[in-house]
């Protein structure tokens, strides 16, 4: 890792944990612009805690979370929540908002935190939804896509505002590995823009993949998070 | 002949102070309320409730997306201007209908202007304020209960078991805003 100021650094980070639960571990971690850190969470029945974590969503027992150079814990909830729109981020589950259409639920984000042009964000979400196949910008509910649709609409939402940090918990399902070369491409482009990324994987196919081009490879346990 | 005469003059006048009395200030904001609580308070309830075990509510805050902006602003604001409205239809409905009701029956003697005119006199500065009031108030508290009950449940709730709670909070809150409003004002 280089010396300059990184997208995201864990130090010593241990989240707050429930009385009855395991003490949950220290994580160290550290991402400077264009980093790619490939994480495999095959082995975790949770593997979202760590994305939590990143986002400042978790209350810290001990060690900081800094994102852009920001301690989560140290700013104030709206300025946080401003922070978050800096993320784009693909969820493993409850991503979709049912009584919106996908397209407002993958704009939401930008026009929320920019003052973009509504019409302006519509045509860079229509161009990225063609760039991950598909035909358009979805208009129709969630219920009503298919979930390779959904996957892809999910990476739309994700990449759409140019996020300094990319936070994908498996957006590659076995069955869908039509969607790893766009996904490569806009991972490619957000990096050479400056912005870090962490993908966890629960995928064969991509941890093994010998092309992925992760900067770090690491493993997500139960509680940690480990180098390989 | 004359006292029976005398008699009906005499509930002729109190038609005005009566209907404002029992309609504008106390049925019309509780019906109205217990309505929007039925048609819209429960579905609210629902919506939310749903988003917040599915975890929506948690990806919504992870985006960096304030839930009681995106969620339950809009439908507190809704609910108000739209129990407000509600009860003023509810109440021209209410005094239209009657007065074609007693018309037919005979106890009302008077055109419908006399008889709008004198429920409008009967009513005070009060009454003008505490009907708004009530209806707006009410719009809101459903609104808030029902957000609130689905914002605080768990993931081992299930929606169905949330509707009672929402439903009893709801009528609760339409009767302490109504009780108290007509103790205010």
């Amino acid at each position: 890792m280089d010396g300059s100021s990184p997208i995201l650094e864990l130090a010593a980070a241990r989240a707050l944990s429930n009385a009855d639960a395991e003490p949950a571990p220290e994580v160290d971690l550290r991402l400077g612009a264009g980093e790619f850190a490939l994480v495999d969470a095959r082995h975790t029945a949770r593997p979202t805690w760590l994305a939590d974590l990143c986002c400042g969503l978790l209350p810290l027992a001990a060690g900081s979370v800094r994102f852009l150079g920001h301690d989560w814990s140290a700013v104030p909830e709206e300025y946080a929540a401003a922070l978050r729109g800096h993320i784009g981020r693909v969820f493993l589950s409850g991503s979709w908002v049912g009584f919106i259409d996908v397209a407002t639920n993958i704009m939401l984000p930008s026009l929320h935190h920019t003052r973009d042009d509504a019409i302006a964000v519509r045509e860079r979400a229509t161009a990225l939804s063609c760039a991950f196949g598909l035909p358009g910008l979805p208009l129709v509910r969630p219920n009503e896509l298919t979930a390779s649709d959904l996957a892809r609409a999910a990476c739309v939402r994700a990449f759409l505002g140019d996020p300094e940090l990319v936070l994908l918990e498996s957006p590659v399902q076995g069955r869908f590995s039509s969607l790893i070369p766009p996904l490569l491409d806009a991972l490619a482009s957000a990096r050479d823009r400056g912005a870090a990324a962490i993908w966890f994987t629960r995928s064969d196919l991509v941890w093994h993949d010998p092309s992925m081009p992760a900067t770090y490879r690491l493993r997500l346990g139960e509680h940690d998070l480990a180098p390989i | 002949m004359r006292r029976v005469l005398h008699q009906r003059v005499r509930q002729q006048e109190l038609i005005g102070p009566v209907l404002v009395t029992v309609l504008v200030r106390e049925i019309t904001p509780l019906l109205v309320g217990i309505i929007v609580l039925g048609r819209s308070g429960v579905v609210i309830l629902s919506e939310i409730g749903e988003l917040q075990i599915g975890g929506q509510v948690r990806t919504l805050a992870a985006q960096g997306l304030d839930p009681f902006l995106l969620l339950v602003l809009p439908r507190a604001c809704a609910l108000a201007i739209g129990s407000f409205t509600l009860g003023i239809l509810f109440v021209l409905a209410a005094l239209l209908s009657g007065f074609v009701a007693g018309s037919l029956l005979g106890a009302v003697g008077i055109s419908v202007w006399s008889f709008l005119d004198r429920v409008l006199l009967a009513m005070h500065a009060g009454d003008f304020a505490v009907f708004p009031a009530k209806m707006i108030v009410i719009g809101l508290l459903i609104a808030l209960t029902g957000c609130l009950t689905g914002l605080t449940a768990t993931a081992q709730d299930e929606v169905g078991g949330l509707l009672p709670r929402g439903f009893v909070r709801g009528v609760v809150a339409i009767l302490l805003a109504s009780v108290v409003l007509s103790l205010a004002v």
